[in-house]
């Protein structure tokens, strides 16, 4: 077996060693690794150099940790070996005596980040794009190479928790801020630096008096850590374990030492590894990671480059997939109505530019050029030289027809025509163009640049070039894409609608706004339904719900909403929409306050028939208000909008956020048992109507048995069935 | 027989910024921001990619000082491969014409077939200067290590040495004469008998047929975006609808305070704009089936004497003409350039005088008459404003965009030029 890594020594026996997972783009913890580590730690103990450099000879990786898929193979003793192995290692390389460097080229995650923690300094280059950090919480493990206990020694316990809580990891620039690194240089002049830390190292900054107080004084300590668990299970609200592990972990280093502190992680891991919401955490990770393998397999056809692209419509949304071509290097040209919208568009662009500086993806001479890249027109001049033409324009039919026929007749005819349509159905958009099989549909989520999911929606015509350039740009803007079929709703709005006009009805029963929002936000939505509609508007929701869904699938919408519309009662937009949402108080912070509701409104809805005195419980609300999305997602894989239920788990974890530790919309159903969701659904739909019965497969499905992962996944393109537009729910299957 | 080739070079489209009056709309805009919109406009307006773009040459007057070789900076901030070769021409108002005359050059030559040639003039953005004297106790200071020292290096400051300079009444000077230009235009007023009437007239025709062309000058303006908002700017700002002959006999002249005709009222405006086109090798372009708005079809300076530089246009227009044999009548539509009424009446004097003919240019004949109905149709610099280094390749675009609507064949642009030279372009449509 080849080597994992190389070693090399100067003249003045400082050696550096060189990380080189044979035939991976990325070095990882692997226990081969460790092995060869342990063995060279064997020499270092016995013939010390003068110092070491831990380096990676890959162009662009220091260590993203442990190899996940090796882990997902091990039994628990395995496990529990692994993590010991690796806990002695590092604190083997802790206690040299001799001065020990990270040189840290590319992304250095959880235990490559803690390989890096063992050592006296860390040095990073001054790349944005590399990520530092120790992200395990985020797949419901904690690190337990020694990073827990560690990091608060470090940099101190009050600075150390919400990074380690959080999972949070950053850029070079950013983490040295937080401490995390010592030192950044130019990417070229990173060894040099090493070399020159190994010979002069850096003083150590020592904690403050008040972070050295909280780590020694037990109540202090104590109190601080009590109230991290209080902010932490606010915002879990009891669904994540991890970070109350940590929590756990964190107080056991400081209460009974450093050995009993690793000795409490390897514990809390094996726990954590074998309960359910890590395994479904790491099941979304490898559906995330597998997600543009898969749909090259769907659409095999070669992509083509995309240099320059065209956004027709500088909106939030246009404006949004402007900003994310440019950070992606391509040209692009913005076409608006007048130069007022494009100074607009322009302005909306730089602001998310302005925030990307902020959270340090990127610097300001990067932005110059990224914004140089947007050349808007208001006269459609220059679209020839688009590959790909985005339209984000007025959600209008005939809008887009005048559209897709001037890009039609203004565009090469191998320029792609994509829609970011949400409403309309791809196909009637493509009518309007002499040959349909350019047009695809690409649904980007708002807002764009914090939403990683992009539908890339196929019509009956849409070719397979066509399809597979969408889907590669989607990736190159660093977007998950997903393949769905030319369905109202697509995907993820299909799904969601029904949650939400079912959480409008039961509101306008009389059940408590907030008591609805809540239960919801407990079963694992970021936020509850009405949070939701306020964010999204009411008009637009309105607009979406009466268009988007199915035809049966979602009740009628309550008066006391249309009422709310008429006196821009609209949410968050307008200050006002179920909740109050005050100017001040706009730029929320996470941990604001909950917001008030809005009482006027709430008045309006309780006072329809069937008004009750007592709100129904907890576990009823989430009944009722998940299973019409599973039913809607069951529906979706019948009628072959997406090919396979891991789509569907993909896709409603990052289109919408559900419940990650769920594992996805699908696995949840299937955990719950298929037989006893056809249960519920049967016993809601005879207290509340017929939009509840089980979808046909669904049902099918329970009635044998079955799951729906075991319905093979349609591979080739032929076998997406597509609905036909006048919304006939048609039970085809080829 | 003919002193020009058969053209084997042309302009396929272009782009400008709207002109506007230094210190306003554009005061805070960077030069070579304003090179690159248009180069970027051009390049969309012309469907090509950027990296087929050969080579990208600019004038530029003012040079900023943060931005060596402002051609490059911009082409480089427009998207234009590293590998694209860019430079920066010089030859002070003609510069924009320089570029496209170098870009011609290049495609005869066979070294390239698809050149960016324009023009970009920040005046907003001229540096205010220190005197070169405060040069020696600046540097003392930045050498000096210790606080006694800085003390001592202070102490040479003298309050000469803090008395700035404006870098533009620096650049309108021509040192070997000792005359601001306005100064060399009374001369050829006097010389030539143009009287402050005729020159406010001229002013004033100036102003009504720009406000009059708002509308078609949109065919080569492209918006541009200013500043932190992104204030849209659209039009030049410019011209005045409303000039009337009253409100320009009132003001004084400014060069020649006491008996002096020239004002700033018939005088070009101070302006930052930008123009580009595309100039390509012909056979390229139709290779390629793409639309061309003209050819150039030959291009010539002259030397004269600096203190009379405002005559610039007639030497270079009599060896234009000498060099392509083509004969003043044939032109259907002219660019002079109005730096100042007084400048582009004197040239047409000029023109039409058999005097000046034999005297000056060795011809029997006069060189003919510029009819005023084809002489700067759309306005001038009086109204629309002179970004030096510029004008010469808006001319051009203009010019162009002009032959088009009416059809016409062939066209001249020129300009005086400080220093004493002058510039002419022969432009022809096929």
């Amino acid at each position: 077996m080849e080597q994992a890594l190389q070693t090399t020594t100067d003249p003045d026996r400082v050696m550096t060693v060189w990380l080189d997972v044979a035939g991976k783009p990325v070095n990882t913890c692997s226990p081969q690794m460790l092995d060869e580590l342990v063995a060279l730690l064997d020499e270092i103990e016995h013939q010390p150099p003068a110092a070491v450099i831990f380096a990676s000879a890959k162009p662009r990786s220091f260590n993203a940790g442990a190899d996940l898929t090796e882990v997902g193979k091990m039994n628990a003793s395995a496990l529990a070996d692994y993590l010991a192995r690796g806990q002695a290692l590092f604190e083997r390389i802790a206690r040299l005596r001799i001065p020990t460097i990270a040189a840290i080229n590319g992304d250095c995650l959880g235990g490559g980040f803690e390989m890096a923690l063992a050592c006296n300094q860390r040095v990073a280059a001054d790349d944005s794009s590399i990520s530092i950090g120790l992200p395990e919480v985020k797949l419901g493990l904690i690190p337990a190479w020694g990073g827990t206990t560690r990091l608060p020694r470090l940099i101190g316990l009050r600075r150390a928790l919400p990074i380690l809580l959080a999972g949070k990891t950053m850029p070079p620039r950013k983490a040295l801020k937080a401490g995390l690194i010592d030192e950044v240089v130019r990417s070229e002049a990173l060894q040099a630096a090493a070399g020159r830390l190994a010979r002069e190292p850096l003083r150590r900054r020592k904690l403050s008096m008040a972070d050295r107080a909280i780590a020694s004084i037990g109540p202090l300590r104590r109190r601080a850590l009590e109230a991290a668990r209080a902010q932490t299970l606010e915002k879990t609200l009891g669904n994540y374990p991890a970070p109350m592990k940590l929590l756990d972990v964190v107080a056991a280093g400081y209460a009974d030492g450093f050995e009993a502190g690793l000795r409490a992680e390897r514990e809390a891991i094996t726990s954590l590894a074998s309960g359910p919401e890590c395994q479904n955490l790491l099941r979304v990770f490898f559906l995330r990671q597998g997600a543009k393998k898969r749909l090259a397999r769907q659409l095999p056809a070669p992509p083509h480059a995309v240099h320059y692209a065209a956004v027709i419509g500088g909106g939030t949304m246009g404006s949004g997939i402007a900003h994310a071509l440019v950070r992606a290097g391509i040209q692009v040209r913005l076409v608006e109505v007048n130069p007022a919208a494009a100074s607009s568009a322009l302005a909306r662009i730089r602001k998310m530019l302005d925030q990307d500086v902020a959270e340090g993806r990127l610097d300001k001479l990067a932005t110059r050029h990224a914004m140089n890249h947007v050349v808007p027109t208001t006269d459609w001049t220059g679209l020839r030289l688009a590959d790909i033409v985005i339209e984000a324009a007025f959600e209008d039919l005939a809008a887009k027809h005048q559209v897709f026929a001037r890009l039609d007749k203004l565009c090469r005819p191998d320029a792609v025509l994509a829609t970011n349509t949400s409403s309309l159905r791809v196909t009637d958009i493509a009518r309007a163009v002499a040959n349909p099989s350019r047009v695809v549909g690409l649904h980007f989520f708002n807002p764009v640049p914090k939403m990683p999911l992009v539908e890339v929606v196929r019509t009956a015509q849409s070719g397979d070039e066509a399809l597979s350039t969408a889907a590669a740009l989607a990736g190159q803007l660093g977007k998950i894409p997903v393949l769905v079929g030319d369905s109202p709703g697509f995907l993820v709005n299909r799904v969601l609608i029904p949650y939400l006009a079912e959480a409008l009805v039961m509101a306008d029963e009389g059940a408590p706004i907030a008591t609805i929002d809540l239960a919801m936000k407990r079963w694992g939505m970021p936020m509850g339904p009405f949070e939701l509609l306020d964010e999204i508007g009411l008009d637009v929701a309105a607009l979406v719900l009466r268009s988007e869904s199915p035809s049966g699938a979602a009740p009628a919408l309550p008066a006391a909403v249309e009422q709310a519309i008429v006196q821009k009662w609209l949410g968050k937009k307008t200050g006002r929409g179920f909740y109050m949402h005050p100017a001040t108080d706009r730029k929320r912070s996470k941990n604001a306050g909950p917001l008030e509701v809005n009482t006027e409104l709430a008045a309006m809805m309780n006072t329809t028939v069937g008004a009750r005195a007592e709100s129904p419980d907890e576990q009823a609300i989430q009944w009722r208000l998940v299973l019409p999305m599973v039913n809607q997602a069951a529906g979706a894989l019948r009628e072959g909008v997406v090919d396979s239920a891991d789509t569907i788990d993909l896709a409603s974890v990052m289109g919408m956020g559900l419940a990650p530790f769920r594992g996805g919309l699908i696995h949840f159903a299937e955990t719950a048992g298929l037989a006893e969701i056809a249960r519920r659904l049967d016993e809601l739909a005879a207290q509340h109507g017929q939009r509840f019965a089980p979808d046909s497969l669904l049902r099918d499905l329970a009635a044998r048995g079955a799951t729906f992962s075991e319905l093979t996944p349609a591979p080739s393109a032929a076998n997406m069935v597509l609905v036909p537009t006048t919304g006939v729910n048609t039970h085809a299957h080829l | 027989m003919t002193g020009a080739d058969q053209s084997s070079v042309a302009i396929l489209n272009g782009a400008r910024t709207p002109l506007t009056r230094a210190g306003t709309l554009f005061k805070e805009v960077h030069v070579t921001d304003l090179a690159r919109s248009t180069m970027q406009e051009t390049l969309y307006r012309c469907e090509l990619a950027a990296g087929r773009v050969d080579e990208v040459v600019f004038g530029n007057v003012v040079m900023p000082a943060d931005a060596a070789n402002p051609a490059r900076v911009a082409a480089l901030w427009a998207g234009i491969p590293n590998a694209v070769p860019a430079l920066t021409v010089q030859r002070n108002c003609a510069s924009g014409m320089e570029a496209v005359a170098h870009a011609a050059a290049s495609i005869r030559a066979g070294d390239a077939q698809a050149v960016l040639a324009g023009g970009a003039e920040s005046m907003s953005m001229t540096p205010l200067l220190f005197p070169h004297s405060a040069v020696a106790p600046f540097t003392a200071m930045a050498k000096a290590k210790s606080a006694f020292r800085k003390a001592a290096a202070a102490s040479h400051f003298r309050p000469r040495h803090f008395k700035p300079v404006a870098a533009l009444e620096c650049g309108l000077t021509d040192p070997t004469c000792g005359m601001i230009m306005g100064k060399t235009a009374e001369i050829l007023a006097r010389e030539f008998g143009v009287t402050r009437k005729e020159q406010d007239d001229f002013a004033l025709r100036s102003h009504q047929k720009a406000a009059a062309a708002a509308d078609k000058l949109n065919d080569e303006i492209s918006p541009y975006y200013a500043g932190e908002r992104f204030e849209p700017v659209t039009a030049d700002n410019g011209p005045r609808p409303n000039q009337t002959p009253e409100a320009l006999a009132k003001l004084k002249p400014i060069f020649e305070r006491r008996d002096g005709t020239v004002t700033v009222g018939n005088s070009c405006q101070v302006t930052d704009g930008a123009a580009c086109m595309l100039v390509a090798n012909a056979d390229w372009a139709r290779a390629e089936g793409r639309d061309v708005l003209g050819y150039v079809r030959g291009y010539a300076v002259a030397g004269l004497d600096p203190s009379r530089m405002g005559l610039g246009p007639v030497f270079a227009i009599d060896r234009l003409l000498r060099k392509t044999g083509v004969s003043l009548n044939d032109i259907g539509l002219f660019e002079i350039n109005e730096a100042f009424a007084a400048q582009v009446l004197a040239c047409l004097k000029a023109i039409g005088s058999p005097e000046f003919a034999r005297k000056s240019l060795g011809r029997s004949e006069p060189l003919g008459e510029v009819d005023p109905e084809r002489l700067n149709v759309n306005g001038g610099a009086i109204a629309l404003g002179h970004p030096v280094g510029a004008t010469g390749a808006r001319l051009v675009l203009t010019l162009l965009m002009e032959m088009r609507r009416r059809d016409g064949e062939l066209g001249m642009a020129a300009l005086c030029v400080g220093g004493g030279q002058g510039a002419a372009i022969l432009l022809e449509r096929k």
